[in-house]
Formats: structure tokens, C-alpha cells, sequence
């Protein structure tokens, strides 16, 4: 009788603890689960490479249709380049705002000699309107000699003019020619006179002790 | 030794030919810039204390600037031609033999030298054109600007004295195949603009700037002499010099100095035929 009442109590004094635990590892697993994750992958936090992100690189830049399609020969790059300084001597001896800025377009010229000859008409023409652009443009060049030249030029530019007059009494052609030539024969004597002493002074050199070492001649 | 004096001959009747047939036409336009020292009197002769009642006077130097329009007013009043100084005028010069100058010359110091380089202000529009010395040889020569350069190849203006300095270099480059030649020189230069048309020669006269002239002023310094000949015998010359000068201006009775003196020359045309 003994053994029929304490087998069901001894099963279940067995089985309560293997529920309990069952039911706490159940409830660890869902609210504690965390714990037990994988730490992050390094290379999720390192950023990924730049060109795997970036666009594309633009294209290089494609030279200009006329430089692409209109190819000059020497000789033809040499014409053009003479026919732009003709115009630039033309108009640097204009006075017009027009030939002004002609010749201050041209100072950005991609060709040197006329940039350099632009430089010169600047100058040339005379104009102090030109004096800002002159410093604008040697503020973005990258050639010293060029840069020194605009600069010149603009300094030049800032300068007032010389006064040229005339005396009130013009003299006659007669004049000036007799004049004229009295001065060349005046420096014609001078420079026999000249020759004449050297060459008296050359017959008697000074003798070793007649120059001292002071200097002086005795 | 024979052949070497055939070959300095050969070289020497070569480079008499290649001297005069450089000098043929090769017309171009003259650029001149200055910039001169002067003092302040010259601007305002009135000389006042700076302060009044205070007895301090002060005279101070100025810059002054002139270009080829300058040149151009002091050739127009010396000449008579106000249309030098109209719209699109301008110095030209072509470093051709010049005969009347040579004639003098010759009777002036009696040598067989001649004289290379012709000045003119030309007009592109009204296509006026003015030699700017005497063409003829029956009358007395005068001219109003010399540029004169002794080195190399080159022998311009009137240049005779050795004191002026006549030392050179000189660089080429000659292609047979091509048949082209291009050559440098490096030399002394003057360049002499004056308003009394008998003062000319200023490098045999080095006082004559201070004879009658009322405005006139000189450059000198090195002067870069380029020449160039390509097959088809089109030639080009190119001159430029930098340099400092005397300033002669009237109503200053006195000598300023230009401290920079630029001279520019560029020509082209068709060459001699050999």
C-alpha cells in the first residue's frame, strides 16, 4: 500500500523542478535573448570606399569645336596671329571706346604675342580706363614676365603726359642750318683740339717716380 | 693659307650680299614709350612756399609719360603736318639704303660708308604718307629721326663712333632643306627724335640734341635685331630696344632723363631676289 501511495508524489516532486527549469530557460530565451547575440561585424562600422560610393568621374574636358575642327597649319596660326596685331596697332592709335575694348579683350588672348601686343597697344592708346583691367588681369596670370608687363602698363597709363610747346618765333630753315652747323664745327674743333693734346701728351709720359703712389703728379 | 683667304673672301662677298639684301623693303610700324624725370618747375614754373610764411620751398621730380602719339604731336608742329596726329596715323620705317643720307655722309666725313634706315608717318585711312628726311640729293639733307645700330649683320642710321659702343653677338639658324634663315643680334641702339631737322646725327654729333632743338629726346640701351627669311624670300625684321635717353623739352632749358625708353619695330615684305 505504501508503495502504491508515495510513487505518484515522488513522480511529481520529480517532474515540478523539470518544469520549472524548462519554463525558465523558455522565458530566458525570450526577454534575455540579447545577451547572447554576435558582436557587430567590424567592417559594418568601417565606411565603405569612397569610389565604390561616388559617381562616375565627369569626362575630361573636350577641347573646343573650333580648336577640334579647324586645325591651323603653322603658317595659317602665324597670319592670324599678324592680322590680330595689324588691328591691335590700328586701333591702339584710335581714341574711340570701341578700339579700347578691342585691345582690352585681346589681353586674354590664349596667343602670348598678342597678348603682349595688346599690352603694348594699351599703352599706346593711352587711356587710363584701361588701368583696372591691366590689374585684373595681372592678378590672374600666372607668368611673371607677363605679369610684370601689365603692370608696367598700368603704371605707365598713371602717369601725366609731357607738355610739348613751341616757341612763339619759329626760325627759318636758313636758320637752324647755319646753326647746325656751327655746332659741328664746333665739335669738330673740340675734338681735334681734343686729339691734338693727346697727342703732345703722349710724346712726353711721365717718368716712373713722377707718379706717386699718392696720386699726385709732381 | 690660300684657301683660307678664298674661303674669308667667299664669306665676306656673302655676307655683303646677304647685308644689302636684308636691307630691301621690309616697311613696319614704330612703337616708342618713355617715361622721363623731371622737375616740378617744368609742370608749374610759379614757385611758391609750400606754406605760405613758412619759407619752405620744395621742388619735386615727376614722372612724365609719352608714346608714339607724343612723337607724333612734336613731328606734326616740327613739320607742319597736322595730320600726324589724326586717327590711324602712324611711324613707320623701313631699313632700306638710304641714298641722300649716304650722299652726305660721304661729303661729311669723305668714306664710302652708307647710310640703311628711312622713317615715314604714314596714314592707313587717308593713305597720306610723309618721309621724315630729304629724299634728294641736290638739296641740303635734314631729317627729324635716326635709329642707329652697329652690329653683326646690321649697320642702321649713323653710327660711327666707337664710344657709343659697337660690340655684338650674334646667333642664327640656316636650313639648307627648308631654305630658310633667321638670325639674332644683340647690339647697341640709339634712337633719336628731335624737331630741328638740321640736328641730325647724333652718333658722330653726341652734343647736336642741344643745339636748336626745342622738343627732342633719345633712347639708347641694347636693342634685339631679329631677321628672318623664309623660302618663298619673305623677309621680316623685327627691332627692340629697351633703354634709358635724354629728354630735351622746351621751356626747360635743361636735360631730363628718360628712365625707361622703349622702342619696338616690327616689318615684313618680300626680299630681292638674289
Amino acid at each position: 500500500m505504501l508503495r502504491n501511495t508515495v510513487r505518484p508524489k515522488f513522480v511529481f516532486a520529480l517532474l515540478l523542478p523539470a518544469f520549472l527549469v524548462l519554463g525558465a530557460a523558455f522565458l530566458l530565451k525570450q526577454h534575455g535573448g540579447n545577451a547572447a547575440k554576435p558582436p557587430p561585424v567590424s567592417e559594418s562600422v568601417t565606411p565603405a570606399p569612397v569610389a565604390s560610393v561616388a559617381p562616375p568621374p565627369a569626362p575630361a574636358p573636350v577641347p573646343a569645336a573650333t580648336v577640334s575642327t579647324n586645325v591651323l597649319t603653322p603658317e595659317q596660326r602665324q597670319a592670324a596671329i599678324d592680322a590680330e596685331t595689324d588691328r591691335l596697332q590700328q586701333w591702339s592709335m584710335n581714341d574711340d571706346p570701341a578700339s579700347l575694348s578691342n585691345i582690352l579683350a585681346d589681353l586674354a588672348n590664349p596667343e602670348k604675342e598678342i597678348r603682349d601686343a595688346a599690352i603694348e597697344a594699351t599703352e599706346q592708346f593711352g587711356s587710363t580706363n584701361a588701368i583696372p583691367v591691366l590689374k585684373a588681369v595681372a592678378a590672374n596670370t600666372d607668368d611673371t614676365e607677363e605679369q610684370i608687363a601689365l603692370l608696367e602698363a598700368a603704371d605707365f597709363l598713371s602717369l601725366p603726359g609731357m607738355d610739348f610747346s613751341k616757341p612763339a618765333a619759329p626760325k627759318t630753315a636758313d636758320q637752324m642750318s647755319a646753326q647746325a652747323q656751327q655746332a659741328r664745327k664746333a665739335y669738330q674743333n673740340k675734338l681735334q683740339k681734343g686729339a691734338q693734346n693727346q697727342n703732345s701728351a703722349s710724346t712726353t709720359p711721365p717718368t716712373a717716380n713722377q707718379n706717386q703712389a699718392d696720386g699726385s703728379n709732381q | 693659307m690660300k684657301s683660307n683667304k678664298i674661303l674669308m673672301c667667299a664669306l665676306a662677298v656673302g655676307a655683303m650680299i646677304f647685308a644689302a639684301d636684308k636691307a630691301s623693303a621690309v616697311l613696319g610700324v614704330v612703337n616708342v614709350s618713355c617715361v622721363v624725370l623731371s622737375d616740378s618747375n617744368h609742370v608749374d614754373v610759379s614757385v611758391v612756399p609750400d606754406v605760405p610764411g613758412t619759407g619752405v620751398y620744395k621742388e619735386k621730380i615727376i614722372k612724365h609719360a609719352f608714346n608714339t602719339k607724343r612723337v607724333l604731336k612734336i613731328l606734326a608742329d616740327a613739320t607742319g603736318n597736322g595730320w600726324f596726329t589724326n586717327k590711324a596715323s602712324r611711324l613707320a620705317y623701313d631699313p632700306a639704303y638710304n641714298e641722300a643720307a649716304t650722299a652726305w655722309y660721304e661729303d661729311e666725313f669723305e668714306n664710302g660708308d652708307d647710310v640703311y634706315g628711312i622713317f615715314y608717318v604714314t596714314n592707313t585711312i587717308s593713305h597720306d604718307s610723309y618721309r621724315l628726311d630729304n629724299a634728294s640729293t641736290e638739296s641740303k639733307y635734314w631729317s627729324y629721326v635716326e635709329f642707329d645700330s652697329m652690329g653683326g649683320d646690321w649697320d642702321l642710321g649713323f653710327w660711327d663712333n666707337p664710344a657709343l659702343g659697337e660690340n655684338y653677338a650674334e646667333g642664327y639658324i640656316e636650313n639648307e632643306k627648308q631654305d630658310t634663315y633667321s638670325s639674332r643680334v644683340i647690339t647697341h641702339g640709339l634712337l633719336y627724335i628731335h624737331d630741328n631737322p638740321y640736328d641730325f646725327d647724333i652718333a658722330d654729333y653726341p652734343s647736336i640734341i642741344f643745339d636748336e632743338n626745342d622738343n627732342a629726346f633719345t633712347i639708347r640701351g641694347l636693342a634685339v635685331l631679329q631677321y628672318s627669311e623664309n623660302s618663298k624670300n619673305e623677309e621680316a625684321e623685327s627691332f627692340r630696344m629697351r633703354g634709358t635717353g635724354d629728354g630735351y623739352f622746351f621751356d626747360s632749358y635743361d636735360s631730363y632723363p628718360v628712365i625707361k625708353g622703349i622702342m619696338e619695330f616690327k616689318g615684313k615684305g618680300q626680299g630681292e631676289e638674289e
